[in-house]
C-alpha cells in the first residue's frame, strides 16, 4: 500500500463548465520524491492543492498514511492534514525575519527545541548566517531554501512543491534541483512536486504524466522516457 | 446524500466568518428593508398627495442642480486633470494638491460661507457701499447659488479618478493619435476624452449622488430637494409615512443613476490591456503658457478653498473669545469620539466582510459584500430614517420600552450603514494587494482561518485597515443630515454645532467649528496625498 493513495479524485471550479480532474487515481511511496509532469491546464497544480487541503474535489478519496483525508463524508481542511508546502513563489511572510518564517508551523510549546529545529533545517538548507534577514533581503534561490526549510520545520511527512525551479534562472536550476534533491533524501520526507519541466524528472523516482485532467502514463522516470505511451507524453518530454 | 455527507458539506461551506457575515449583513440591512415594509401598510392617499403636491418641485430642482453641477464639475475635473497631467510647468505640484483641498470643506459650511460674502454686511456689499457708493445686492440663496458651490466643493471628486486615469494612459495611444495627423484638440476630444468616458462618468455618478443626499445646503439656501423634503415632511411636518415615500423615491434615483452608469460602460473596452503602457512625458510650458495654466488651475482653488478658508479665519477672529470654554471642547470631544467609535467599528465590519468575501469563493459571500456596502449610495437622511423606523420596532416590539431610540448607539449605527463602503474598499484593495497565497502558506503550515487572519493577513494589511479608519473618520466628522436626525438631545458634533449657529443667525459663529473640521480634512487629505505618491514612486 502506498502512502499516498487518492482515487477517481474529480474536480470542477464553480461557476465553470469544464472539468478540472476526471476521475486521478494517484499513490506515491513513502520516502520517494514523486513528479506530476504536465502541460499548463493539465489540472497538475490543482492535484496537489487538492492534496494540499486547499481545493476541496467534488469526488473521490484521498487517503495519507492510511489517514482518510476526503472521502464522501470526510474532509480534513488544510491546517489539519500537517502536509508542508512550499509555493511557485515561496510566499515567505515579508513582515517576519527568516527565523519567524520558520518557526511560523512549529510547536512552539518547548522552546529550546524549537531553536535547535530551526538551526536544524537552517543548516540542512546551508541558510544558517541567514536567520536574521527579512526575506526581501534575500535572492530567489535563498528564498526557495527558506520556503522548504519553513515547510521541513514541522516534520510534516508529506512535502509537496508548486514548480519548484520555475522561478529560478536556467544557470541556478540545475544546481538547485541537485540540492532539493538531497535535502528531501536527508530528511526523508515523502515528497510530491509538480513541473512543466522534462528536465526536473532527474530527481524524481516516480513520475505521473497528466493531460486535461485525466492520468496518460505513471513510471519511473526510467520507464517514461524509454517507453513514452503517446504523442502528447513524447511532446512533454521533448521526444 | 446522507447525513455525514451534508454534515462534510457544512463544515466545509459554514464557517465561523460567513455566520457573522450574514448576521452582521442581516442587522446592516434591516433598517433599509424596514424601510420598503413600512410601504405595505401605508395608505396610497399619502404618495398621491406627495405625487401632487412636493413631488414636482423636487424632482424640477434636484434634477437641475444634479445636472448642471454634473456638467460642470465634468469641465473642472477633466480639464484640470488633463492640463496637470500633460504640462510641467511652475506650483504644479502645489495646484495638484490644492485642487483637491476644496473636499475638505463640507458644502454646508461652504453655503455659510458664501452666503456670508454676498450678504448686505458681507464683505463684497459693503465694499461696493463704503468705496464705490454703489448699493450691491448679490443673492446667492437660490437654486444658481447652490449650484455654484456644489460644483467649486465636488468637482475634485471629477479630477481624481479622471487624473488617475490619465495618469495611467499610454503614450504609444497619443502618439498613434498624432501620426494618424490628429492635433492636440483634436487628440484630446477625439481619443482621450472617449477612452477616459467610464473614470468620468465614475466621478460625475458620485457628485450627483453627493448632490442628492446633500441636506445642509440647499436647506440653508432654501431650495426644496428629496433630501430637504424628507426633513420637512418627517421633522416639520410631523408625516412619517411622507417621509419614508420620498425616501424610497430618491433612494430609486440614486440606484438607477448607479444603473445606468454601470449600463452606460457596456461591453465596450476602456483599458489599456492590449497596449504597452509607456508612461507620459510632460511637456514643459513656456513662461506665458505657464501663467494662463496656472490661473486656470488658481480658479477652482480659489473659490474652493482659499475665499472660503480666508473668510472663515477673519470670523474666527471675530469670534475666537465665545469658544474659550468647556461647552465647545465638549462639542469637540463628542465629534472625536462618536467619529472614532464609528470608525472604527465600521473598519472592524469591513474587515470581517471582506475577508470573508475572499475566504469564500461562493456567490453568497459576493452578494453579502455588494449588499452590505450598497449604503454608501444611499442619503445620510434616507439611512436615519431606515434605522430609526427600525430600532423603534425593536423597542416597541421586543423590548416594550425605549432602549435604543434617542441613543449614540443609533447614530453610529447609521454611520456604519452610511459609511461601510468607504472602509471596505480600503481594505479590499488591501486584500487584493497580498493574494491569496500567504494565507494559504500559513494554512499548510497548520493555522487555521482565523489563526491565519490575525498572524499573517492583519499585519500585512495594516496600512489599509489604518487608512479605512481615518477615510471613515474623515467622512463621519462631515456628516450632517443623519447625524441631525439622530443624535440624542442636547448632543452635538461640530457640524450640528455649525448648523446651529447658523439657524440662529449666527453665521460668523459657525467659522470656529467649520475650520476645525477642515483643519482634520485637510490634514487627512495631504497625508493621503503623500501616501499616494510615495506609492506611485
Amino acid at each position: 500500500m502506498s502512502y499516498i493513495n487518492s482515487a477517481n479524485l474529480f474536480f470542477r471550479y464553480i461557476n465553470s463548465i469544464e472539468d478540472v480532474l476526471k476521475n486521478v487515481n494517484f499513490c506515491a511511496n513513502k520516502g520517494e520524491i514523486t513528479a506530476i509532469l504536465g502541460e499548463s491546464g493539465s489540472g497538475k497544480s490543482t492535484l496537489l492543492r487538492i492534496l494540499a487541503g486547499l481545493e476541496v474535489p467534488q469526488k473521490g478519496k484521498l487517503t495519507i498514511n492510511d489517514r482518510v483525508l476526503v472521502d464522501e463524508e470526510i474532509f480534513i481542511p488544510v491546517e489539519k492534514r500537517g502536509i508542508g508546502m512550499v509555493f511557485q513563489d515561496y510566499a515567505l511572510f515579508p513582515h517576519l525575519s527568516v527565523e519567524k518564517n520558520v518557526l511560523f508551523g512549529m510547536n512552539k510549546k518547548d522552546k529550546k527545541l524549537a531553536k535547535k529545529r530551526i538551526h536544524e533545517v537552517l543548516d540542512l538548507v546551508s541558510m544558517k548566517e541567514f536567520i536574521k534577514r527579512y526575506p526581501h533581503e534575500l535572492s530567489g534561490g535563498q528564498q526557495q531554501r527558506i520556503a522548504l526549510a519553513r515547510a521541513l520545520a514541522p516534520r510534516p511527512g508529506v512535502i509537496l512543491l508548486d514548480e519548484p525551479f520555475s522561478n529560478l534562472d536556467a544557470n541556478l536550476q540545475g544546481r538547485i534541483r541537485n540540492e532539493l534533491k538531497n535535502i528531501l533524501k536527508t530528511s526523508g520526507e515523502t515528497a510530491v512536486f509538480v513541473s512543466h519541466d522534462k528536465d526536473d524528472l532527474e530527481i524524481a523516482d516516480n513520475v505521473m504524466i497528466l493531460y486535461k485532467g485525466e492520468v496518460v502514463q505513471t513510471g519511473t522516470p526510467k520507464e517514461i522516457l524509454e517507453s513514452p505511451k503517446n504523442e502528447y507524453v513524447r511532446h512533454i518530454l521533448g521526444l | 446524500m446522507n447525513l455525514r455527507s451534508l454534515k462534510r458539506n457544512l463544515n466545509i461551506n459554514l464557517d465561523s466568518w460567513l455566520f457573522i457575515s450574514i448576521i452582521l449583513s442581516f442587522f446592516l440591512l434591516a433598517p433599509i428593508v424596514t424601510l420598503f415594509t413600512s410601504l405595505a401598510s401605508q395608505n396610497i392617499d399619502t404618495f398621491i398627495h406627495i405625487s401632487k403636491t412636493l413631488l414636482p418641485e423636487y424632482i424640477k430642482n434636484s434634477f437641475l442642480i444634479a445636472l448642471f453641477t454634473g456638467l460642470f464639475t465634468m469641465v473642472i475635473g477633466v480639464s484640470t486633470a488633463w492640463i496637470l497631467t500633460m504640462y510641467e510647468f511652475k506650483f504644479s505640484k502645489i495646484i495638484n494638491v490644492g485642487l483637491i483641498l476644496p473636499l475638505a470643506i463640507p458644502t454646508y459650511i461652504a453655503g455659510y460661507v458664501y452666503s456670508g460674502i454676498f450678504s448686505y454686511t458681507g464683505i463684497i456689499s459693503r465694499t461696493a457701499r463704503n468705496i464705490f457708493g454703489y448699493n450691491l445686492n448679490l443673492d446667492v440663496m437660490n437654486i444658481y447659488g447652490v449650484i455654484f458651490i456644489f460644483t467649486f466643493f465636488l468637482y475634485p471628486y471629477v479630477f481624481i479618478i479622471t487624473r488617475s486615469f490619465f495618469a495611467k494612459q499610454s503614450l504609444s495611444m497619443l502618439e498613434s493619435a498624432k501620426v494618424l495627423g490628429k492635433s492636440d484638440t483634436q487628440t484630446f476630444f477625439f481619443v482621450v476624452l472617449p477612452l477616459a468616458r467610464t473614470a468620468i462618468t465614475g466621478g460625475i455618478t458620485l457628485v450627483i449622488m453627493e448632490v442628492l443626499s446633500a441636506f445642509g445646503l440647499p436647506s440653508y439656501f432654501g431650495v426644496q430637494t428629496f433630501s430637504t423634503g424628507i426633513f420637512r415632511t418627517w421633522l416639520t411636518l410631523g408625516d412619517t409615512d411622507a417621509a419614508i415615500n420620498l425616501a424610497i423615491i430618491l433612494m430609486g434615483l440614486v440606484f438607477t443613476i448607479i444603473f445606468i452608469e454601470k449600463k452606460s460602460r457596456g461591453r465596450r473596452n476602456y483599458s489599456f490591456s492590449n497596449t504597452k503602457i509607456r508612461p507620459i512625458n510632460k511637456k514643459q510650458l513656456s513662461n506665458k503658457h505657464s501663467v494662463i495654466a496656472i490661473i486656470f488651475c488658481m480658479v477652482p482653488i480659489l473659490f474652493g478653498f482659499i475665499i472660503p478658508l480666508m473668510q472663515l479665519i477673519s470670523w474666527t477672529f471675530m469670534t475666537y473669545k465665545d469658544f474659550i470654554n468647556y461647552k465647545f471642547i465638549k462639542v469637540i470631544w463628542n465629534t472625536f469620539s462618536i467619529a472614532i467609535a464609528g470608525a472604527i467599528l465600521t473598519t472592524i465590519i469591513a474587515v470581517i466582510i471582506s475577508n470573508t468575501s475572499r475566504l469564500k469563493k461562493g456567490k453568497i459571500s459576493k452578494i453579502l459584500s455588494k449588499l452590505t456596502t450598497i449604503g454608501y449610495s444611499i442619503p445620510g437622511a434616507v439611512i436615519a430614517i431606515g434605522v430609526m423606523t427600525f430600532f423603534i420596532f425593536v423597542d416597541r416590539k421586543i423590548f416594550k420600552q425605549k432602549v435604543f431610540y434617542g441613543t449614540l448607539f443609533l447614530m453610529v449605527f447609521a454611520y456604519i450603514i452610511r459609511y461601510l463602503a468607504v472602509a471596505y474598499n480600503s481594505v479590499e484593495s488591501g486584500f487584493d494587494k497580498i493574494g491569496m497565497k500567504f494565507n494559504e502558506a500559513s494554512r499548510t503550515l497548520g493555522y487555521g482561518k482565523t489563526k491565519t487572519f490575525f498572524k499573517v493577513d492583519i499585519p500585512m494589511i495594516k496600512g489599509s485597515v489604518i487608512g479605512a479608519m481615518i477615510l471613515t473618520f474623515l467622512e463621519i466628522i462631515k456628516e450632517l443630515p443623519l447625524t441631525l436626525i439622530l443624535r440624542p438631545f442636547n448632543f452635538q458634533t461640530l457640524s450640528t454645532y455649525s448648523k446651529q449657529y447658523v439657524d440662529d443667525e449666527m453665521v460668523q459663529h459657525s467659522a470656529i467649528p467649520s475650520i476645525v473640521l477642515i483643519l482634520i480634512g485637510i490634514i487627512i487629505i495631504v497625508f493621503f496625498e503623500t501616501i499616494n505618491k510615495k506609492k506611485e514612486k
